[in-house]
């Protein structure tokens, strides 16, 4: 994907899905996952366009998680079809389900993003080593200069800040060149001027490699980094708010949670 | 991937120092096997020898069982045999033999001067050329009352010394003095064969010969014999150190395997800790992209990361634990004085193996949670405890359980050793169908002593008990190796001593004898019985003399030969020994005769006839004369005394059991102690003292069982520690969690020591739970009431 691909708008996108000619990042059709009684996903259909920042808002028990898991492939969906670019993740297996996920698919949680016995480098090169294929370290070290780590190579995680360890986590993310990057909450325990630097170098991956984001979190400030906002309640999407201000996501959360 | 510190550190070091002492008890134990089957008694007396001939060192038996091939089994001789001198003419016409000497050997005492009472071994002077021992005084005997002594024994060349072989002390010359070597005195030839007992049979034929003669010479030229070279000689020399090797192999494989099975469960419940706690570690790696096999390949490389350099310093620190452990044995009897130390690296990269392969086992075991992780959970917040108990570990505990609780009954119907196998195969199942169900007896145990530690404690109790059973899989992991440290010591302490009781209150009421003339020697010698049947008011005297028998028997359908302690009883058995016979009578006790145990008699009808083998390694067939019930108290053999003093090595009683018509007056134990008085070293006991000397024999076999539940117990309770230091561990920010909301410290801590208590008092029941189970057992099978012995204090003997 290059950066002069005419990004067509989430409309076109969600209006035309079948005859639409670059097809989407990610599609999700008619999702619905359901805890025994409890449907925490209910009949979601979306696109997400290639070269896409999105973000998804809600309440608690929304099925903001629940939605990124179906998405990303973490979880399996009761009923309904996820697409990553054209494959069909219901027709997978677990192996190649495994498989997409490291080579297409990049992730950001919350916490614990690290495995605390490994360093910055072994942590970034985890997808690559898990791969089998040959490390590159000029490519881990280009990733990790990308994020401004490139000096703390052999640091363990717990040498390192909280909005250090979340760069490493984005840095992994993007090691493998991904389509798609899922971040959940990655700015949840961080503070503002640390969330910020998290959020420009996510920024910066959809601007200037091209690669699609969606981002779950809580927080409008992060949410105003977004293209658009889709808001979850009760398992659908009611909302979608594009080229979001902190304003205008505040607006809308007000109308979402009352 | 290198070793790091963080490898180290929780289950890690639990896992380290577990394997660590199971690498170190299994090489020891692997040592000792090692001396077993390589270790020959010193060769002393035939260094000279090119080759000594004796019988095969084995006895053997062909057995056919249904639906397989014929199969030769063996067991060891344990006496010196004999070999007729004729032997030797053949041997003599072997080109490059200069001479063959038919070596005798029998036990003598001195009788006189400072060193009396001192045992010596006698032989012919023909023998002295085996060993290249020249007189460093004097001349080599040739009269018959003539004799070269060692220089030790303090006597002078020309000065007349009292000598007592199988009959009164009699007085010889010393005509030499020998500067080295063995303590063996030197006779005439003619002297020394008729001293043997057994004049024209040698117990072994040495060969002097130049170094072209052939050894395969030799051996066409002694059929049906053996031939000895090099080391191997000493096996000739003293029977003893390859009588023992079958029971070294046995010991040392029981306890090699016990210990390892042991660790694992130890080793099992860490991983398995270790693995749950590292969930969300296991869930991220799931979610970028590792596949459940990684994920487990990365549990099973961690184990083997830790398990590597415990089992290699584990291994070398074994070779210096087996050299301690086979020192002690010897300093208590256990082993003979001539089972040498074999030190090689064999047992210490064997046991660095078994830890390797058993510690691959169980982390492939531990790594199968793996596949219940979801990489969606990296997404929580936290790691919950799950609560379901994996359908497999149920199903396979509870097989596991029935198997051990259906081989308790076996063992209640049987008897003799199948019981015996049974009963370790027993509390094994039992223990690791305890430890695939220990999440659910921790949680039984969380509700019922979890209520009387809430009762006790209302706040920090119930804390306690909450914090138990919502943690019941951890908590498994922690009681396991508990219950299992208490189960398998009480079973072994318990066990021997409810055989040693057993064995001691059986050999008294099995001997009706009023008193009993013993030696502090070699033996008390036939002559003495013979003098006691003159005593006046001594109604009835029966020597006795024991020896090993080898005789096949059936175990569960196959044919095994079997060693087995066996006595030959002389005159009058039937009135000094009380055998409880419920078939026959000791009577019939005469000629080529055998009384069986029921443990060993196998259904043998009266006037059937038993293969079996005496202690030279002489195969008889034996009419079976009686089948009495205290095989423990006797042994579970016995023969006529004649039979079995044709047919070992020493002609010298062991004891010789006395019975007055009545009690016995003054008078006659007076006569009793003069006739004692006459032979040196032989006294005679009353039945309190003769008890006291049996069970202090039977001692030995207490010391090894308590060797092993102190190693065993101690690195299983080094297990316990560290699971227990894991488990509170990985619960750090709960108790964080739980004293930022409001609870004192005080009350954190009491309620991590009342969770302690919960857990560990339901492995605690546990273990005592199976060792009950098992120690009533064998209390029925071994004294027919289910009342244990209980044991006696670990190293106060």
């Amino acid at each position: 994907m290059a950066d002069d691909l005419p990004v067509p708008s989430v409309d076109d996108v969600n209006s035309a899905m079948t005859s639409m000619p670059a097809a989407p990042a990610v599609r999700l059709d008619s999702v619905t996952r359901a805890y025994g009684q409890v449907r925490a996903l209910d009949g979601v259909s979306w696109a997400f366009p290639p070269g896409g920042f999105t973000a998804v808002m809600g309440p608690s028990g929304s099925g903001k998680s629940t939605f990124l898991q179906c998405a990303s492939g973490l979880d399996r969906p009761t009923s309904g079809t996820v697409w990553i670019g054209d494959t069909d993740l219901g027709r997978l297996r677990e192996a190649a389900l495994t498989r997409l996920r490291r080579e297409r698919i990049g992730f950001v949680f919350q916490a614990f993003n690290l495995i605390p016995s490994m360093d910055v480098e072994e942590n970034v090169a985890l997808p690559l080593r898990l791969g089998g294929g040959r490390v590159d370290r000029d490519r881990i070290a280009a990733v990790l200069g990308r994020v401004g780590l490139a000096d703390r190579m052999r640091s363990r995680p717990s040498e390192l800040s909280g909005g250090q360890q979340q760069r490493v986590a984005l840095a992994r993310a993007l090691v493998t060149e991904p389509e798609v990057v899922f971040a959940d909450e990655p700015t949840g325990a961080l503070d503002p001027r640390t969330a910020r630097e998290v959020l420009r170098l996510m920024r910066e991956a959809v601007d200037v490699a091209g690669q699609t984001v969606v981002l779950v979190t809580h927080d409008p400030v992060a949410a105003s980094w977004a293209d658009s906002v889709l808001f979850l309640d009760g398992g659908r999407i009611v909302e979608e708010l594009r080229s979001p201000t902190v304003a205008s996501v505040l607006a809308r959360w007000d109308g979402v949670a009352a | 991937m290198r070793p790091r510190r963080s490898d180290f550190q929780g289950a890690s070091l639990g896992v380290f120092v577990t394997l660590l002492l199971a690498t170190v008890l299994v090489g020891a134990f692997g040592v000792l096997l090692e001396s077993g089957l390589r270790a020959h008694a010193p060769t002393e007396r035939y260094q000279a020898a090119r080759a000594v001939v004796t019988t095969p060192a084995r006895v053997g038996l062909l057995t056919k069982e249904v639906g397989s091939k014929p199969k030769m089994k063996y067991r060891p001789r344990t006496e010196l045999p004999r070999i007729p001198v004729s032997a030797a003419d053949r041997l003599r016409q072997v080109p490059g033999v200069r001479a063959v000497v038919a070596d005798v050997s029998f036990p003598l005492v001195t009788a006189s001067g400072p060193s009396a009472g001192a045992v010596l071994s006698g032989h012919g002077w023909d023998s002295a050329a085996l060993g290249r021992i020249a007189p460093s005084s004097g001349r080599a005997p040739q009269a018959p009352d003539e004799v070269v002594l060692p220089a030790s024994a303090g006597a002078k060349v020309g000065q007349a010394v009292r000598l007592q072989a199988n009959g009164a002390p009699t007085v010889y010359r010393v005509t030499g003095l020998v500067g080295s070597g063995p303590a063996a005195a030197y006779f005439a030839p003619g002297t020394a064969a008729e001293l043997s007992g057994h004049p024209g049979s040698a117990s072994a034929l040495g060969v002097l010969a130049d170094h072209d003669a052939k050894i395969g010479d030799l051996r066409a030229a002694a059929p049906g014999l053996t031939v000895l070279t090099g080391s191997a000689r000493g096996d000739a020399e003293d029977p003893s150190v390859a009588a023992v090797r079958p029971d070294m192999i046995e010991l040392a494989s029981g306890v090699g395997g016990t210990s390892l099975m042991a660790a694992l469960i130890v080793v099992g419940g860490l991983l398995g800790l270790q693995a749950r706690r590292r969930s969300r570690e296991y869930a991220l790696l799931r979610a970028v992209g590792a596949t459940p096999g990684q994920v487990r390949g990365r549990v099973v490389q961690e184990a083997l990361r830790t398990a590597l350099p415990a089992a290699a310093i584990g291994g070398a620190l074994s070779l210096a634990a087996g050299a301690a452990l086979h020192a002690a044995m010897r300093d208590k009897g256990v082993l003979p004085p001539g089972f040498a130390l074999a030190l090689s690296p064999l047992p210490a990269l064997a046991s660095l193996a078994i830890t390797l392969v058993a510690t691959l086992l169980v982390a492939l075991l531990a790594s199968l949670r793996v596949s219940g992780v979801r990489p969606a959970q990296a997404l929580g917040e936290t790691a919950a405890d799950p609560s379901g108990v994996a359908r497999w570990r149920v199903i396979a505990g509870a097989l596991l359980v029935a198997a051990g609780l259906s081989t308790l009954g076996l063992s209640l119907k049987t008897s003799g050793a199948v019981a015996a196998a049974s009963l370790s195969g027993m509390i094994m199942s039992l223990m690791i169908g305890v430890a695939f169900l220990s999440p659910l007896i921790a949680r039984l145990g969380a509700q019922v002593l979890g209520g009387v530690v809430a009762l006790l404690a209302p706040v920090t109790g119930r804390l306690a008990r909450q914090a138990a059973a919502s943690a019941a899989p951890r908590a498994g992991a922690v009681l396991t190796p508990v219950a299992l440290v208490i189960a398998f010591a009480l079973v072994q302490l318990t066990g021997v001593a409810t055989i040693m009781d057993a064995t001691s209150a059986q050999a008294s009421a099995a001997n009706r004898a009023d008193r009993m003339l013993v030696s502090s020697g070699p033996g008390v010698p036939s002559g003495a019985a013979e003098a006691v049947r003159g005593v006046p008011g001594v109604t009835a005297v029966t020597p006795v003399h024991r020896t090993t028998v080898v005789m096949p028997v059936r175990e569960v359908g196959d044919v095994e030969l079997r060693s087995y302690p066996a006595r030959g009883l002389g005159a009058d058995a039937s009135k000094t020994v009380d055998a409880k016979t419920t078939k026959g009578g000791l009577d019939a006790l005469t000629g080529t005769s055998v009384a069986l145990s029921k443990d060993v008699a196998g259904g043998a009808r009266i006037g059937s006839s038993r293969t079996l083998f005496l202690g030279d390694g002489t195969k008889i067939n034996a009419r079976v004369v009686a089948v009495y019930e205290r095989g423990l108290g006797l042994g579970d053999i016995l023969l006529p005394r004649d039979l079995v003093a044709a047919h070992t090595g020493s002609p010298l009683d062991d004891h010789v059991l006395v019975r007055c018509s009545g009690p016995c007056s003054p008078e006659t134990l007076r006569a009793l102690d003069a006739v004692a008085a006459r032979f040196t070293g032989v006294r005679a006991v009353d039945r309190a003292a003769f008890g006291e000397a049996t069970s202090r024999e039977l001692r030995t076999q207490e010391f090894l069982s308590q060797i092993i539940v102190a190693a065993i117990g101690g690195f299983v309770l080094v297990g316990v520690v560290t699971t227990r230091l894991l488990a509170v561990a990985s619960r750090r920010r709960e108790l964080t969690l739980l004293h930022k909301v409001g609870a004192t410290r005080a009350q954190v801590r009491g309620s991590v020591r009342l969770e302690g208590v919960i857990v560990l008092g339901t492995g605690a029941i546990t273990g005592l739970a199976v060792a009950a189970l098992a120690t009533v057992a064998l209390a029925m099978f071994v004294t027919g009431t289910p009342v244990p012995s209980p044991p006696s204090l670990p190293f106060v003997h």
